[in-house]
């Protein structure tokens, strides 16, 4: 399989910018800066094949229009992939629901384990893909597994060994459930622990009620005199208008009749002024009580929209107080029969994997004979199925990533019958000499010569392949081009 | 509580300032209590209004909250001038013309003291003041303002909560020794010109607070004063042996003052009693009848109380009703006299 040429346009701009344009065995995307869009290209170019790979940062595949030449056992394939439409020699594919259509034409096999885990094998990403050994995330959604991938090598489809791997799937769901749950459980113990329930979440709000009662307990008294002082001052006037309309009259000194009103009544504008005085005071009182109450009232509601959040959170919390409690030491006991389970049922796929599997060995012999070449010290024992990558230092790490890749694809090339190519992000990152990298890249061309090579580097690596297309990035890439640009370019722009 | 909500108001400025305000205004309706008629506070434009028959005293309050500030004398001066011209405008019968301060020196935004403006409490006339401070006042004015009606008044108002109101205090003293025959009053009477003040004001928005009260219900307070206790327990013991006044006094409170407060029973009580008073011919008898006229008629009341059973308690609450409301006719008419309400 080669890639012979790959070209690309932004939506909107003007141009379209041709990046492989010749056959060539190896091309180096070459910076000496970061940050140029060497890592962008190489997952471009694995987007135009079919895959789903995440956007970057700056740059939306979705925005561009790819197109790519493919040669695959003599098959040229044209294909162009704009977001969810792909075209492969002008047949259209919907992505993603016909991803493993098209990942079946282009790679040449229906078999679904090896499908999955292509890009694991051939794809050096330079973040996760130098610490990918035998199982875990590629890139985005992309995984890989070594069990998988050694049972579609070996076309094992048979029912048992799927029914296995779908148990140990729903397994796992399970013990996700339940790793939550204990979490669940631990909190809730803590929740009993520190309430019962001394949490306090309305305090200001009590205190303002509290402030409240003895201003109401206050109106209630002013409310229950000036009532009593109304009652007196209604009667003094009933009694008034009573003499008033009587027509009493009284002798003057000299003799003449004086009509009696309100206002020659001995004491009366005495009595009514004080009583009006009285009234007006426990009417201030009264006003003043009431503006206090309505200012707190109103703090209360301010306060309230603002407890809400916090009060559905202590809610919340209530109840998953009082919620029957769930037993953290039951939970852990029922977490460790699935473990126990998933495990047995892993051992039996394990099993069921290496049973008369001839690519077990392949792959093995192949690794065997490059820890020899690249000095992986005897004590770390070659295991195709570990688990266990943290004993691995990172320059250890990074070199039997490498072997075990270069495994893979061998092997995975033999069985599909063509030199895949490799997609090589970074080959000198983390801790790594560069005569490691130097003579990791001398293997490759060595022993891997008929398989196409795609790197991305700071170095143009020239000492080993001195004839590499070499494609140097400026960091403009991806940027879309204006009409004037375009036009410059094209020498119509007059001076 | 009026005092608590003032207090709690003082947070902002425009909150000392109308606290300021009400104690300016007290203290120009004490000045003129005889004659005004009414008190309007207008905090909005710091004005002070107070009626008097011959025309209107309007009056200008601005203060400080520090003492010893000067920096915005002048500002200040500008500002109460400039409303002061309006109200004349306005009002060519304008009796005087206030500026009230609790700046010192009202005249300078300098920090250096003048000999001149040395004491709080103290109030100018135009013509008493300094040939410059004259000078900068026309300046200010427009040649008809009238600065022989012009006066500028300087009040000690500084401090937390009441304590901003001891200059005021002392004459609020003087005025609670005249009318009500107790200095100790003084505190009550602030309080409640306070809530009556702020009460009145506390409708409109609290920026803008004001209120207009005619001289009966600017003076309210005084006659709540006058009537607001039983008589007190050296009389009630000159008129009964009853041990327990505070008994009588707390529990029967309510009824006393509804007897008081009725025309009939209060009239019949005071009518009987003024008339055999004034057939009195010496002053020393007539000044110690009340408890001769308590002990001999409380009988000729007992009916209005009949829903005491125990007959001593009754006896001592008709009693202590009946010399109530004679000391309080005669406080009540202590405060008229003294306000000519």
């Amino acid at each position: 399989m080669r890639i012979l040429e790959f070209k690309f346009q932004h939506k909107l701009s003007y141009s379209e910018k041709c990046v492989i344009n010749k056959d060539s065995q190896v091309h180096v995307f070459y910076s000496t800066t970061n940050s140029t869009g060497k890592t962008t290209l190489m997952r471009a170019i694995l987007y135009s094949l079919g895959f789903n790979i995440p956007d970057t940062e700056l740059v939306k595949f979705g925005n561009y229009e790819f197109n790519l030449k493919l040669s695959v056992k003599e098959k040229i394939f044209n294909i162009y992939r704009q977001g969810a439409l792909m075209k492969v020699n002008d047949i259209e594919y919907d992505l993603p629901a016909e991803e493993f259509a098209v990942r079946a034409l282009l790679f040449n096999t229906s078999n679904y384990d090896l499908l999955n885990n292509i890009l694991g094998a051939i794809y050096f990403d330079q973040e996760k893909g130098w610490t990918l050994l035998n199982r875990g995330n590629i890139i985005g959604i992309n995984r890989f597994k070594i069990e998988n991938f050694l049972r579609g090598l070996n076309d094992d489809t048979s029912d048992e060994s799927y029914k296995l791997d779908a148990e140990i799937k729903a397994l796992d769901k399970k013990i996700a459930q339940y790793n939550l749950m204990l979490d669940v459980a631990e909190y809730q113990a803590e929740v009993n622990q520190n309430v019962n329930h001394d949490l306090s979440y309305n305090t200001f709000d009590e205190e303002l009620e509290n402030d409240l009662i003895p201003i109401r307990q206050q109106l209630k008294i002013v409310e229950n005199e000036l009532s009593l002082i109304n009652d007196v001052i209604r009667n003094n006037k009933n009694f008034i208008n009573f003499i008033e309309q009587k027509k009493i009259f009284v002798l003057s000194q000299d003799g003449s009749p004086i009509r009696v009103t309100r206002h020659n009544l001995f004491n009366y504008e005495m009595i009514s002024d004080s009583n009006e005085a009285r009234k007006s005071l426990l009417i201030a009182e009264r006003n003043l009580l009431k503006n206090r109450i309505a200012k707190i009232e109103a703090m209360r509601e301010k306060q309230l929209t603002l407890d809400t959040l916090p009060s559905v959170e202590a809610q919340l919390v209530q109840r998953l107080a009082s919620m029957k409690s769930i037993g953290a030491i039951e939970v852990k006991a029922i977490l460790d029969g699935l473990k126990k389970e998933r495990e047995k049922l892993s051992n039996s796929l394990l099993q069921m994997t290496k049973h008369n599997n001839v690519w077990i060995d392949e792959v093995c012999k192949t690794i065997s004979k490059y820890v020899l070449e690249l000095n992986i010290p005897q004590k770390y024992k070659i295991d195709l199925f570990t688990h266990n990558l943290k004993s691995k230092t990172g320059a250890i790490l990074h070199k039997l990533v490498f072997i075990y890749k270069l495994a893979y694809i061998k092997a995975l090339s033999k069985k599909l019958g063509y030199p895949l190519p490799i997609f090589c992000d970074s080959p000198n990152g983390r801790e790594v000499e560069r005569s490691t990298v130097d003579q990791m890249l001398t293997i490759l061309k060595r022993d891997f010569s008929e398989h196409q090579l795609i790197i991305a580097s700071i170095y143009n690596y020239k000492n080993i392949f001195a004839s590499a297309n070499i494609i140097t990035l400026n960091g403009k890439l991806f940027d879309q081009d204006n009409l004037f640009d375009y036009m410059k370019k094209n020498n119509k722009l007059e001076e | 509580m009026a005092e608590k909500e003032l207090i709690n108001r003082n947070a902002s400025p425009s909150a000392y300032g109308w606290a300021f305000q009400v104690g300016a205004g007290i203290k120009l309706m004490l000045d003129n209590v005889l004659r005004f008629t009414s008190l309007k506070l207008e905090g909005k434009d710091d004005d002070i209004e107070i009626s008097l028959p011959e025309g209107k005293i309007y009056a200008q309050a601005k203060s400080v909250f520090q003492m010893g500030d000067q920096s915005s004398a002048g500002e200040k001066l500008k500002d109460a001038l400039k409303t002061l011209s309006d109200d004349v405008t306005k009002d060519n019968n304008a009796f005087k013309l206030i500026y009230i301060t609790n700046i010192l020196n009202p005249f300078s935004s300098s920090k250096k003291k003048n000999p001149y403006y040395q004491s709080y409490d103290t109030s100018y006339d135009y013509s008493t003041l300094l040939p410059k401070d004259k000078e900068k006042i026309k300046k200010l004015v427009g040649e008809d303002f009238p600065v022989e009606q012009f006066q500028v008044h300087v009040v000690r108002f500084f401090g937390e909560g009441k304590n901003k109101f001891d200059g005021i205090k002392e004459q609020i003293k003087t005025f609670a020794r005249d009318a009500l025959g107790d200095t100790s009053y003084s505190d009550l009477l602030l309080d409640k010109w306070c809530t009556l003040f702020l009460a009145n004001a506390a409708d409109v928005p609290t920026e803008k607070l004001s209120f207009d009260l005619d001289k009966k219900h600017a003076l309210a307070p005084v006659i709540v004063l006058a009537i607001n206790n039983p008589a007190p327990i050296d009389e009630f013991q000159k008129v009964c042996n009853y041990d327990d006044y505070e008994e009588v006094a707390e529990n029967y409170k309510s009824l006393i003052n509804q007897r008081a407060e009725e025309y009939d029973f209060s009239t019949a009580l005071l009518g009987d009693y003024t008339s055999q008073k004034n057939q009195i011919p010496t002053f020393q008898e007539s000044s110690s009848f009340k408890y001769k006229y308590v002990s001999e008629h409380w009988k000729d009341y007992e009916g209005y109380f009949s829903e005491i059973d125990n007959a001593e308690k009754r006896e001592a609450v008709v009693k202590l009703t009946l010399l109530t409301i004679i000391i309080r006719a005669a406080k009540l008419q202590k405060v008229k006299r003294v306000t000519n309400l």
